[in-house]
């Protein structure tokens, strides 16, 4: 399970009440639009079926079939089932609720084969371009069909603008053509309903719900501070990790170069004791003297490896793009790597999957590949697999090589890291706190493959060392006396419980064999209000619904913004979810610094 | 004898190998992946991923190195926990399982025959009713909401026994008493069938004429009761020992959700709802191999017990 996927899962309320809703009043018809006397509808509402009629559908009248997807989830069911009859009462428009098991609402949602959808996105980094750039034309995560060429050039200038002010003004730009447009329609933003006790010392809320415990101190340290993570690791690999439960555990076992602050999340010094740029482009780190567990000097070198080892294809990291996308050649070197891949297995790859194979490579292919592409043609029947073979072979010549050594990231002695990136980016010391830009022990990963970090075999770098991994039951650390910091780590032993269970593990939490849990069963929110215990804090992850913008009657702008208007979200947010949650205008959350969300609606001052 | 335990093992294997196989079709033609989730990576990154674990393989040659994998007792690599072996997840799941269903199989064992043998004693009277009664409820009541109501009652009211957990050892009663509530819970519904079985096993055998004979020799109540009676009576509960076993191990699944234990039931639903294929092949497989070994248990014990079956 992902990050997205575990933090959806996290915050999936369940069991939520639905009676609380206002029951659906005998639904009066729906007044057409020209009846604007209609004096109770606000103006939303108004705006809302002025809309639907000029699209054609007034009253409901004509509007055809359509859909609305979600997982299978007691939260989201109830939800949807609240919009449906926002929708219905509004507008007159009967619409179907389908529900599906995750992976296969996952595959309809990239495939855009569905007409309205139920999505989330949880803030990879805390700055509004995680929020945006999912939806420019080529993004793996924009799911709509949405393109808008002004959209796609604007996030472009803002990820190469230089002054930060300018490139947040650039990125309002963007949402509010996103906002106009509404491809997505936003609905509430997330809270973190966490808990943990009184007598654990050095723990904040934070707007990422990441707890760096270097400097926790549970009790008198005496026995374990007890974390459930939600989910068995799937693996502690930084190259690798891709979820919550992973990224909790790991954060205290490996350091970055810089670590996120407790409370902020601003960057703050770790294993670069300072760094330089210039133009934002070119990064220059000191690194401190500090060791690994196994004694050997952290050097710069353990960074070039683990971010060449991220962009590996052969390694095949999910996270591969969150260094290619920055760090100068490491997207040629990916797609070059790639090509080398396809095409050294292609004898193997089965006749019907060649297709799919080929369908990235004229984008990938560099001068090195002429020869084999040629091959593969000469011997290949299928006029389409040839066509673009064929395109991969015109391409190429003029794509210079690149290889590893190119990739922008270098040690230009032991101590010193130099990284160039492709355009100036003003989070990429957040990035450096995040584990794709860990450093990695080569020796570890040569001498045990991928079994580098079971127990027995692990070396790392961060304020706790690995004592104990029995899967699905525990993960045990340790205090790590070869830590450069180890002054300032005060907690002895750290257990990481894999629950994904709420109910389960809240009862441990009330049984004190747990002492944090990331989310409580929601029948308990009114009650855990009062607990000092219980923290509810706001979250970078924003609910929404998505639309295939390319079918009818979703195609029409109008009918798009007909449907966000008459969504009651202060009454989903109020009466349903009840935890503390926002009503959402916008697609950024309005709680980032410097940033003005770009909200689709702005309700009249009463 | 020799000829039918042979015979029985071929049809377990070429039951297993069918078995495999349908499972293979099932979790292929299944929607999904265990390579999508809902941050998309870019296109070329999943293909890769896909190509490191063989997916872009024409699906017959897929299907021919997973067989070979398994005819070498290697169950392969997990997809969803990179770089462990199917096996060192799972079987360390299926101890935790066989622990919790040995437990559990003694707990029914023991009140089945207990309540069985007290409903026949007092046949339609106070103490039988109360034990069928019981049995009827344990038939009725599913182990997802007696699970919930144990922990309510005796975590929540009486604060006797924690609500989840697995022991970290088996020797002192403060680790060994977190088995108590799942074992019950998965021990119930077989305590109330064992009790049923021995009742009706224990009525049949006192109705018998030996019983008479030796009341009428003068044998005490007790001692016809307990002496010929019992020894009797048990037998059709201890021949619903072998398909209980089973049961109770392939049942355990929503009981470790329940109750937060490490065992293979929580591997097989998490591998199921991540796609997660490889680990879901082997715990079917385990899985499939019990009952197939507690069937043939069961076939063994009959025709030990009566040579008619083996003819056959």
């Amino acid at each position: 399970m992902r990050l997205a996927a575990v933090l959806s899962l996290a915050f999936a309320i369940a069991g939520c009440d639905v009676r609380a809703v206002d029951a659906p009043a005998p639904a009066p018809a729906p007044k057409p639009a020209a009846d604007a006397a209609e004096p109770q509808a606000p103006p939303h509402i108004e705006e809302a079926r002025k809309l639907m009629a000029e699209a054609g559908y007034p009253a409901g009248k004509g509007f055809p079939k359509m859909e609305l997807l979600y997982n299978t989830n007691e939260a989201h069911k109830k939800i949807a089932a609240a919009v449906q009859q926002m929708w219905k009462q509004a507008l007159g428009i009967d619409i179907e609720l389908r529900n599906m098991e995750w992976k296969t609402y996952l595959e309809h949602l990239t495939r855009v084969d569905y007409q309205a959808a139920r999505r989330g996105w949880v803030a990879d980094y805390p700055d509004p371009n995680t929020f945006l750039d999912m939806f420019i034309t080529k993004s793996g995560n924009n799911n709509t069909k949405f393109s808008h060429a002004e959209y796609d050039k604007l996030i472009d200038e803002a990820g190469r603008e230089k002054d930060p002010k300018k490139r947040l003004k650039t990125l309002e730009k963007a949402e509010r053509i996103l906002m106009d447009e509404l491809p997505v329609v936003p609905i509430y933003f997330y809270v973190t309903q966490c808990m943990w006790r009184r007598q654990t010392d050095g723990l904040f809320d934070n707007a990422l719900n990441v707890h760096p415990l270097k400097e926790i101190l549970h009790g008198d340290g005496s026995k374990p501070f007890i974390m459930n993570t939600g989910a068995e690791p799937q693996t502690l690999d930084p190259n690798i990790q891709r979820g919550v439960p992973e990224h909790r555990v790991n954060i205290n076992l490996f350091e970055g170069l810089t670590v996120y602050h407790p409370k902020t999340l601003d960057a703050q010094p770790g294993v670069a004791e300072s760094w330089t740029s210039e133009d934002g482009r070119t990064w220059t780190f000191k690194l401190r003297a500090c060791k690994w567990t196994n004694g050997r000097a952290v050097t710069a070198g353990d960074f070039v490896y683990g971010w060449r080892r991220e962009i590996d294809p052969a390694l095949a990291s999910d996270y591969a793009y969150i260094v290619f996308n920055y760090i100068k050649n490491a997207k040629e070197y990916y797609d070059g790597a790639t090509a080398d891949l396809v095409l050294k297995g292609w004898a193997e790859t089965a006749a019907d999957k060649r297709l799919e194979a080929v369908a990235e490579l004229p984008a990938q292919v560099q001068k090195r590949h002429v020869a084999a592409l040629q091959k593969a043609l000469d011997a290949e029947k299928n006029e389409a697999v040839r066509g673009l073979l064929s395109k991969a072979i015109t391409a190429a010549p003029d794509r210079a090589d690149i290889s590893v050594d190119d990739v922008g990231v270098r040690a230009a002695d032991d101590r010193t890291l130099v990284a160039e990136l492709v355009a100036p980016t003003p989070f990429f010391l957040y990035l450096t706190s995040f584990f794709a830009y860990f450093p990695i022990p080569k020796e570890a990963v040569d001498k045990h493959g991928d079994r580098w970090t079971r127990p027995e075999n692990i070396v790392s770098n961060g304020p706790y060392g690995m004592k104990e991994w029995v899967p699905n039951s525990h993960i045990l650390v340790a205090k790590s006396p070869s830590y450069w910091d180890a002054a300032k780590v005060r907690q002895p032993q750290i257990k990481f419980l894999p629950h994904d269970n709420v109910t389960t593990a809240f009862n441990m939490f009330r049984a004190g064999t747990c002492d944090y849990i990331d989310t409580v069963p929601l029948e308990f929110v009114d009650e855990l209000k009062k607990d000092p215990d219980f923290h509810s804090v706001p979250y970078l992850t924003t609910y929404f619904y998505s639309f295939n913008v390319t079918e009818k009657p979703l195609d029409d702008r109008r009918v798009r913004r007909a449907l966000a208007l008459a969504i009651e979200r202060e009454k989903i947010v109020e009466k349903l979810l009840k935890g503390g949650q926002s009503p959402a205008y916008s697609m950024v959350p309005p709680s980032l610094a410097g940033y003005e969300a770009q909200p689709f609606y702005v309700k009249p001052k009463k | 004898m020799t000829a039918f335990l042979v015979r029985r093992l071929v049809a377990g294997v070429l039951t297993l190998f069918a078995i495999a196989t349908i499972s293979f079709a099932v979790c292929r033609f299944a929607p999904g992946s265990p390579f999508t989730s809902e941050k998309n990576v870019p296109a070329e990154v999943r293909r890769n991923l896909e190509r490191k674990y063989g997916f872009d393989r024409p699906l017959v040659v897929q299907y021919g190195i997973m067989m070979s994998r398994y005819v070498r007792g290697d169950l392969g690599e997990s997809f969803q926990y990179r770089g462990r072996e199917v096996g060192e997840l799972v079987w360390p799941g299926f101890a935790v399982s066989a622990r919790l269903g040995a437990v559990a199989f003694v707990i029914a064992m023991f009140f089945g025959l207990a309540l069985g043998v007290t409903a026949s004693k007092w046949q339609n009277q106070g103490p039988d009713y109360a034990a069928m009664s019981t049995a009827t409820l344990g038939i009725c009541v599913p182990n997802f909401l007696l699970g919930p109501l144990l922990v309510l009652v005796f975590h929540v009211w009486l604060t006797w026994f924690d609500p989840t957990g697995w022991p970290e050892n088996w020797w002192t009663w403060a680790e060994l008493k977190k088995l108590v509530l799942p074992a019950c819970t998965l021990a119930f519904a077989h305590i109330a069938y064992v009790s049923r079985l021995t009742r009706a096993g224990m009525l049949d055998v006192l109705h018998k004429d030996f019983i008479r004979t030796a009341r009428a020799k003068g044998l005490s109540e007790w001692s016809v009761f307990l002496k010929h009676g019992l020894k009797n009576g048990v037998t059709p509960a201890l021949t619903y020992a072998g398909p209980m076993a089973a049961y109770i191990i392939t049942g355990s699944v929503v009981v470790e959700k329940i109750f937060a234990i490490p065992g293979l039931g929580t591997h097989f639903v998490n591998s199921a709802l991540n796609r997660d294929y490889s680990i879901l092949m082997g715990s079917i497989l385990i899985y499939s191999s019990l009952v197939i070994f507690f069937n043939l248990l069961v076939d063994l014990m009959y025709a030990v017990l009566d040579p008619r079956v083996r003819m056959n």
